[in-house]
């Protein structure tokens, strides 16, 4: 469906023009009609005129003698004089009837011939001796023009040797000659409409046609084009507030919000393409295409679809987001490794300022080109756990990744913790996002969007908050807990982190200052603490850390925000329902799949 | 930004199953008339000439007292043609349309049959060993390849790729109208180009003005859409 909409965006596009033209042209066809075209409202054929004998008595064979291959001789009278005409191998000789020598038409005699063909109100008032004319593609040779003072302007064109009327022009004829011009795209005034421009435009054309007939039948298949006068209720929450929209089922939610003036983005007026109306709904509503290709596997997952892919009869209950997302440049201020696979990554937004929410997340283009699998700026007392990773170089195409903030918004940065992902086994190549963000340096500019998101923090005074990761899922994590700890009445926290070994805790020092000053509790956990670690506190997994200090606590108190790896996260999600959790009370962010 | 997706969108649609539907016949109907050669279409490599040389040009000298035996003759034509199994040097007599064979010795009429139109059409084809399936004559009723005024005349149906037929004078032999499949379908298309479904010669019916009026619409929403989608989406590049 998109590959048959680019076709036909594209060659709509290249034919633009030309399409406009060929419509001009053809109504122009339809309204004058052949007749006033040709040239011919003035014309009239001569009047026919018999031969006598006596224009004949001269007629002599010897006339041409040394003409070769005759096949054909032609006796005529024209304005009473009398002519013959011989063809022959090499062409056509036009004598004179009376004596045999070579017929020349004089200027005077033309002109009968003109006013013989004209059939008009006017009369010659300008002739010209000519060898060739725009007005008359393909001739050359000796001849008259004669302008008539009629109110079409015509004129009247004589050949010289042959005596033959070659043909009569008019304004009316121009103009068409035109528009023969313009359909036939041929401007030599050759009216060859077999021409290699038309020709490539003609199958343009093809295609172009073609494209829209087949998006048409798919259009009619998949209902898209059903027309229903039954009305559909769909609750639209926008800004927090139900509005009840009510409109016929053939109606998209995209054209349902505009006509009910809820602003909602749309950069390509509901064609599936630019992405932007994005609505959140039942996260089981089927995926159209045009969502997989444009909205992230993530969002997909939350439940966001695009606006205009979605039919009214086909939800109930929709959110309209209030989005702030937008395209930003973003210009990298530092980066430095903070364990052996992890890096943190401070950018400047250009442009503009960027407001976000924290828990919120960018999406970036990572562009097409080389990629590296080892950053050069390694740290040595890192350098142990790089050492069976090889330096290969690789192609990638453009992806786009999303990461978390991993601070809370107010500072003029926009920070990142990148984990990278050395090659799998059963892989291409390592990963494209994480090399090429943590081979990123400073003073680089990279595209991204956002915020994305709504992993954010449940209002409620009296809740407590529990929040449980693992790994990399510490960035939206650790902005949340900025968030709240800035709020005047912060509320009671709870933080299981769990890490394989001590250097891949994630800003283990912070938070056990955050700890020490009593604003919240910090239990790191480790699954592999190594010897040199020196580890006394929590091993194991951090579900089963959590679920044990959980069966001494009244869950109903807490809300729980979870962020990890795929495994930790489900796990997790099992523990939380088998200690009886209600679901609205958990948030999590699954960055995985 | 925000467009409205509903009033375009949903025009340029329900246009579409109208107009649409007509502009790929026009795209298709053009594309078939832009492609094959107008010459070819024309037949033009199908036949050849089919006069000979003229073996004695001393018989112009007998036009005077062919003019008096046949006075109303406008146009005289020495000519060379394959009747009644040779070559034989004749006049040709044109008047008000009407043309006739005369020998110029005795001056009298000569009847073109159904053997020479079958020999001089085997002459006129051009497309190697003549295989003619068919010869008929018609009198009143003309096929749809083939303008009324041309009637009666001779066909000459050949059993060849392209299905030529050539259309041979009663009268003097000559190869009036030619035709082959893709003279034929160029036919069709240009039926279907001009919307005429009855005659194909009428450009100027109302439906096909409408149907003109209705693409003006179709191309200007079309054009917004495309405005819309190429240079303000926000993620197409470009």
């Amino acid at each position: 469906m998109r590959f048959l909409q680019g076709i036909h965006r594209w060659t709509g596009l290249i034919l633009l023009i030309q399409l406009l033209l060929w419509t001009i042209s053809g109504l122009y066809f339809a309204l004058v009609d052949h007749h006033g075209m040709a040239g011919q409202q003035y014309a009239r054929s001569p009047q026919p005129e018999t031969l006598s004998p006596a224009q004949l008595t001269e007629v002599s064979a010897s006339w041409w003698g040394d003409l070769d291959g005759v096949t054909k001789v032609h006796a005529y009278a024209q304005a009473g004089v009398p002519r013959v005409d011989v063809h022959h191998a090499g062409g056509v000789q036009y004598l004179d009837g009376r004596d045999g020598s070579v017929w020349r038409t004089s200027r005077d005699f033309a002109q009968q011939l003109a006013q013989i063909s004209y059939a008009g109100p006017g009369n010659v008032k300008q002739t010209t001796a000519i060898t060739h004319s725009r007005e008359l593609h393909g001739w050359s040779g000796e001849g008259f023009r004669f302008d008539f003072d009629d109110d079409l302007n015509t004129r009247v064109y004589v050949d010289a040797a042959s005596g033959a009327v070659v043909a009569h022009r008019n304004t009316p004829w121009v103009v068409a000659d035109w528009m023969f011009r313009l359909h036939f795209i041929d401007y030599t005034g050759g009216r060859n409409f077999n021409n290699l421009v038309i020709t490539l435009a003609a199958l343009i054309t093809l295609w172009f046609a073609l494209s829209g007939l087949m998006l048409l039948i798919k259009l009619i298949s998949t209902g898209d084009m059903r027309f229903s006068f039954r009305k559909y209720s769909v609750t639209a929450i926008v800004a927090g507030q139900p509005k009840q929209l009510v409109e016929p089922a053939h109606k998209t939610l995209l054209q349902a919000l505009q006509s009910n003036n809820i602003v909602i983005a749309s950069g390509c007026g509901g064609g599936g393409t630019c992405g932007l109306c994005q609505v959140k709904m039942a996260d089981d509503t089927p995926i159209s295409h045009a969502d997989r290709a444009l909205l992230p596997s993530r969002q997909l997952q939350e439940g966001y679809r695009l606006a205009c892919q979605h039919k009214v009869n086909d939800v109930h209950r929709i959110e309209v987001p209030q989005t702030d997302a937008r395209h930003v440049n973003l210009q990298l201020k530092s980066t430095k490794f903070i364990t052996p696979m992890l890096r943190e990554l401070c950018f400047e937004v250009l442009d503009r300022k960027l407001d976000y929410a924290a828990g919120q997340y960018m999406l970036f283009t990572i562009p097409a080109g080389a990629g590296r699998s080892r950053p050069e700026d390694i740290p040595e007392h890192f350098l142990s756990q790089w050492q069976h990773i090889e330096n290969t170089e690789y192609m990638h195409s453009a992806v786009q990744r999303s990461y978390s903030m991993a601070t809370a918004a107010g500072g003029k940065e926009l920070v990142f913790t990148v984990r990278y992902q050395p090659q799998a086994t059963d892989a291409p190549s390592p990963g494209i996002g994480s090399s090429f963000l943590c081979n990123l340096k400073p003073g680089e500019i990279i595209a991204a969007e956002g915020p994305f998101g709504d992993f954010q923090r449940q209002p409620g005074a009296r809740r407590k908050l529990c929040f449980i990761g693992g790994g990399a899922g510490m960035a939206p994590l650790r902005a949340l807990m900025q968030e709240e700890l800035n709020d005047t009445a912060s509320r009671p926290i709870i933080f299981f982190y769990g890490a394989r070994n001590r250097h891949e805790l994630l800003y283990y020092d912070e938070f056990m200052q955050h700890q020490q000053r009593g604003e919240l509790t910090f239990i790191p956990v480790l699954s592999e603490p190594e010897k040199a670690c020196l580890w006394q506190q929590d091993v194991g997994f951090v579900h089963e850390i959590a679920g044990k200090w959980l069966q001494s606590q009244s869950v109903d108190a807490y809300d729980f925000y979870l962020c990890g790896p795929p495994s930790m996260l489900s796990a997790t999600l099992i523990m939380l329902k088998e200690h009886g959790v209600d679901e609205t009370r958990i948030r999590y962010d699954d960055f995985g799949s | 930004m925000q467009y409205q997706s509903s009033s375009f969108r949903t025009w340029h649609r329900w246009l579409s199953l109208i107009v649409g539907v007509q502009m790929v016949i026009w795209a298709v109907s053009g594309a078939y008339m832009v492609l094959v050669q107008l010459p070819f279409i024309h037949g033009v490599h199908l036949t050849q000439e089919a006069d000979g040389e003229i073996q004695d040009n001393s018989l112009i000298e007998r036009f005077p007292d062919i003019v008096q035996q046949y006075p109303e003759a406008e146009h005289m034509y020495l000519v060379n043609r394959l009747v009644q199994g040779e070559f034989r040097d004749l006049v040709q007599l044109e008047t008000d349309g009407t043309s006739v064979l005369v020998d110029p010795h005795t001056r009298s009429q000569i009847e073109i049959g159904r053997d020479d139109i079958y020999q001089l059409a085997s002459v006129y084809y051009a497309k190697g060993d003549p295989q003619i399936s068919e010869v008929r004559y018609l009198k009143s009723e003309a096929p749809s390849e083939l303008n009324e005024r041309f009637l009666p005349i001779w066909q000459v149906n050949f059993d060849d790729v392209g299905n030529t037929s050539l259309y041979l004078h009663p009268q003097t032999g000559e190869m009036m109208v030619r035709r082959h499949d893709f003279w034929r379908g160029f036919d069709i298309m240009w039926m279907l180009h001009i919307m005429d479904y009855q005659d194909r010669v009428n450009i100027t019916t109302w439906w096909l003005r409408a149907f003109i009026f209705a693409t003006f619409a179709f191309v200007f929403t079309g054009t917004i859409l495309l405005v819309q989608t190429i240079w303000l989406s926000r993620r197409q590049p470009g």
